[in-house]
């Protein structure tokens, strides 16, 4: 029959295709500055156990901060900007990247104070949180300040963020956090340290276990399909078929939405930010809460701000100094910039 | 459910073995029962809607049949008309309207003081009024008896398919294909398959992958130079194109698969060499619509050439307006309604340059034309349209370009898309693939399967025709 000759014929094309991609074009290239479109998409669709182990191999040249993030060494990383000079009030910053840089320029700007940076490579709240709570008591600062990145919002979901930024993830845990009944509850990372994260990659059976199996319990994001290598990986289609899952995957685990903001993730976020207030004014801190709006999240960064405000928690919204250009919903996080449809 | 998620994959599995299972009457039946969930699927509030309008023209379609008054039969007619069209202006142009008086009212001083209600715009609502519409209006010309049976024309309102984005099907045509046993060939079957591949390689390989490169440009203009301006507009004319005739493309094939044949809404649009021919290539059932209840109505062409062209000025305001409740549109329609005018004026009543070099040029300066009214289309606001102008006539051409590179399957899926036009084109049919060799339909399949994985990777947008 026709349509079943044809059927074959586009198997065997697309097959062929895969071939040409895989051996035409090649896959490989180490450097992701160096590769082409076509790689880089061939690339960013492996699955997250070969882009963590591709990772961990061609850390120095491919990617340094795969060793970042980790909770049980995230402290020693945590750097002070200047020596520090007793009798003057600390400040620290728990969060990412964006936060860093807010660290700084208030560091260049305030002379009079001891600034402190904490952080994970584009941090989730859970991270953030995890680290102010867990941070040794000697160590704490009069000031600290929680960042939130709204488009990590989604971490409230996972262990990890190679799930919800599937296409170039980072390997280090942080705790995934619930509200039930009230209460708050916590999953905490097993795996703390890249050491032995790094262990895992390069043979220890027990330890990838441990950290495979956290991560399809735990993680809202991540099946075997998206976490584990397999043959099939050889194939340019079924690497496009993956992040065409993954996209789907995430848009089913964000289904919560309702006038563009997913309530049981602001719930979780609220209450994180009530602890961390509470917690704080016990020490006897002064804490401040920054809202880092980069790209436009407008929608869950009124929740927020309407929350702290309720709560009495100070706070500062960066998009009040700098508004993002672009207005975007959280549930198309992989997006730079668009809008879904016209008018 | 939109038609390029996995639900709707799932939806179309499920039915699709029921179908071939079931008899003709309760094919029917079952159709009905998956347009009401594929319909409710949005919101379950609007399925009263569609109801309200399907129980009002069945009814009023009957009454008119039976009905040999000619006043009463104009009053039935009257009252179909009259209540699709305040479905239409409550649901779609209330806050619209209320706004702009509200702002009319500010300029001369009164402030006026009233909300505007949170009205929910109801997917495809633009779409289902108008058909039913035409089929009072049908049934009143006596160019169509009423339909017997409820749930029959229950189907024709709420087929799933062409439910919220057309094709607008008129009941003479599409009727008989309800109440007449079906019989989905295995030739339908594989047209249908490559018409639902090839409309979402268009729409998810190309216009999703468009709106990356179109969106920020049209978010901020006044942050960019003319060339950008101009390949965003550029772009803007294949997504747009893309959206809505993928869209169309998949209802049709869907359709297929059960038998139906949905009419043809596009036909290489971007070939025309005049608005006339544009308007016979592009939404090709709204244009027919528009010119058989409304423009002949008015009178079309019978009148003087004032009088024509003031038919063609309204028609085409009002198709604006249908397009959306936004000024922008209105300002769209205008433009059309000017260039349909302008070129009856010109060029009368001539057919359109035939021949080679000259044809291909007149292709490309019409061109130009469609996308100035796109741009109008897309902008955001009034402002905006004057912004964007102006960057086009005077402003820096820009030493580099600053909009986003498009994404890997547009870089692939534009050209292969504008060879297969091409060769449709040359052709002569939307059927030219079917003469090739098999293994080159082969090849040609697994390219758009491969483009269209590589579409699949980002989120997906709403149809653009949705919201009309």
């Amino acid at each position: 029959m026709r349509i079943i000759r044809i059927f074959g014929w586009t198997l065997l094309a697309l097959l062929g295709l895969d071939l040409i991609v895989k051996h035409g074009i090649g896959y490989h290239e180490i450097d992701r500055r160096k590769q082409n479109r076509i790689q880089r998409q061939a690339f960013e669709g492996r699955p997250i156990e070969s882009k963590l182990k591709h990772y961990v191999r061609y850390a120095k040249t491919v990617r340094p901060s795969i060793s970042s993030g980790w909770a049980d060494t995230i402290y020693r990383r945590g750097t002070f900007l200047r020596p520090e000079i007793d009798g003057q009030p600390s400040v620290t910053f728990y969060g990412m990247s964006f936060s860093n840089h807010v660290g700084k320029q208030f560091d260049a700007l305030e002379e009079g104070f001891n600034v402190r940076l904490i952080a994970g490579p584009s941090a989730p709240l859970s991270h953030s949180f995890y680290s102010f709570i867990n941070e040794p008591e000697l160590e704490a600062a009069n000031v600290p300040v929680l960042a939130v990145l709204l488009e990590g919002l989604p971490g409230l979901y996972a262990v990890v963020d190679a799930g919800y930024k599937f296409k170039s993830p980072h390997a280090y845990l942080f705790p995934r956090y619930s509200v039930d009944d009230g209460e708050l509850r916590v999953i905490e990372p097993p795996v703390r340290d890249f050491a032995s994260f790094a262990s895992g990659v390069e043979g220890s059976t027990a330890q990838w276990d441990l950290y495979r199996s956290h991560l399809l319990n735990h993680d809202s994001f991540v099946d075997p399909f998206v976490l584990d290598a397999s043959f099939l990986d050889n194939s340019f289609c079924v690497r496009l078929l993956r992040q065409a899952w993954v996209r789907h995957k995430y848009e089913t685990v964000l289904e919560h939405w309702k006038n563009d903001v997913d309530w049981e993730m602001m719930t979780i976020a609220n209450r994180l930010l009530t602890e961390f207030h509470q917690r704080a004014l016990d020490r006897g801190q002064r804490p401040i809460v920054l809202i880092v709006n980069a790209r436009g999240h407008n929608a869950a960064e009124a929740v927020l701000a309407e929350h702290l405000k309720r709560e009495g928690i100070p706070f500062l919204l960066t998009s009040s100094i700098c508004p993002p250009p672009t207005t975007l919903r959280l549930s198309s996080p992989m997006v730079t910039s668009r809008r879904s449809a016209i008018g | 459910m939109l038609f390029n998620s996995l639900d709707f994959a799932l939806f179309i599995a499920i039915l699709l073995p029921l179908y071939y299972v079931c008899r003709h009457r309760q094919q029917n039946r079952l159709l009905l029962v998956a347009s009401y969930i594929f319909y409710g699927s949005w919101d379950w509030r609007f399925l009263s809607l569609i109801l309200l309008s399907t129980v009002i023209d069945y009814t009023v379609g009957r009454a008119i049949q039976r009905s040999d008054s000619a006043a009463r039969r104009k009053s039935l007619v009257a009252v179909s008309i009259f209540s699709n069209l305040s479905l239409l202006g409550v649901f779609k142009y209330f806050n619209f309207f209320a706004d702009s008086f509200a702002v009319i009212l500010g300029s001369i001083g009164f402030e006026a003081d009233w909300t505007t209600l949170n009205i929910v715009l109801p997917v495809g609502i633009s779409f289902y009024t108008f058909q039913t519409m035409s089929y009072a209006i049908d049934v009143y010309r006596r160019d169509l008896d009423a339909v017997d049976d409820f749930f029959d024309f229950a189907l024709y309102v709420a087929f799933f398919p062409q439910l919220v984005a057309g094709p607008i099907e008129r009941a003479k045509q599409f009727m008989p294909q309800i109440t007449q046993p079906r019989s989905p060939s295995l030739d339908a079957f594989s047209r249908g398959l490559f018409l639902i591949l090839f409309g979402l390689f268009k729409k998810v390989a190309i216009a999703d992958g468009l709106a990356y490169t179109v969106d920020p440009v049209f978010e901020s203009p006044e942050q960019f130079a003319r060339v950008d301006l101009l390949l965003a507009t550029y772009c803007f004319a294949f997504q747009i194109y893309c959206d809505f005739s993928g869209y169309t493309d998949i209802a049709r094939g869907v359709a297929k698969l059960m038998g139906f044949n949905l009419s043809l809404n596009f036909n290489l649009p971007y070939v025309s060499q005049n608005p006339q021919e544009f308007w016979r290539r592009w939404h090709i059932s709204l244009s027919t619509w528009l010119r058989d209840y409304l423009y002949i109505p008015l009178g079309g062409s019978r009148g003087s050439l004032v009088r024509t062209n003031i038919n063609l000025s309204i028609t085409m305001f009002l198709g604006g307006l249908w397009h959306g409740a936004a000024w922008n549109f209105v300002v769209w329609g205008v433009y059309q309604g000017a260039i349909l005018a302008i070129h009856r004026l010109v060029v009368g009543r001539r057919a359109a340059v035939s021949h080679g070099l000259l044809r291909i040029v007149w292709i490309g300066l019409f061109f130009q034309v469609i996308c100035y009214g796109w741009l109008l289309f897309r902008a955001n606001s009034l402002a905006s349209i004057v912004t964007m102008t102006r960057i086009l006539l005077f402003g820096p051409m820009g030493t580099e370009l600053l909009l986003p590179t498009p994404e890997l399957s547009v870089l692939i899926g534009l050209p292969l898309l504008l060879m297969m036009d091409w060769l449709q084109y040359l052709k002569g049919t939307s059927h030219w693939y079917r003469k090739w060799p098999e293994p080159l339909q082969g090849i040609l399949f697994a390219l758009m399967i491969v483009v269209l994985l590589m579409g699949m990777g980002k989120a997906p947008a709403q149809f653009i025709y949705f919201q009309f």
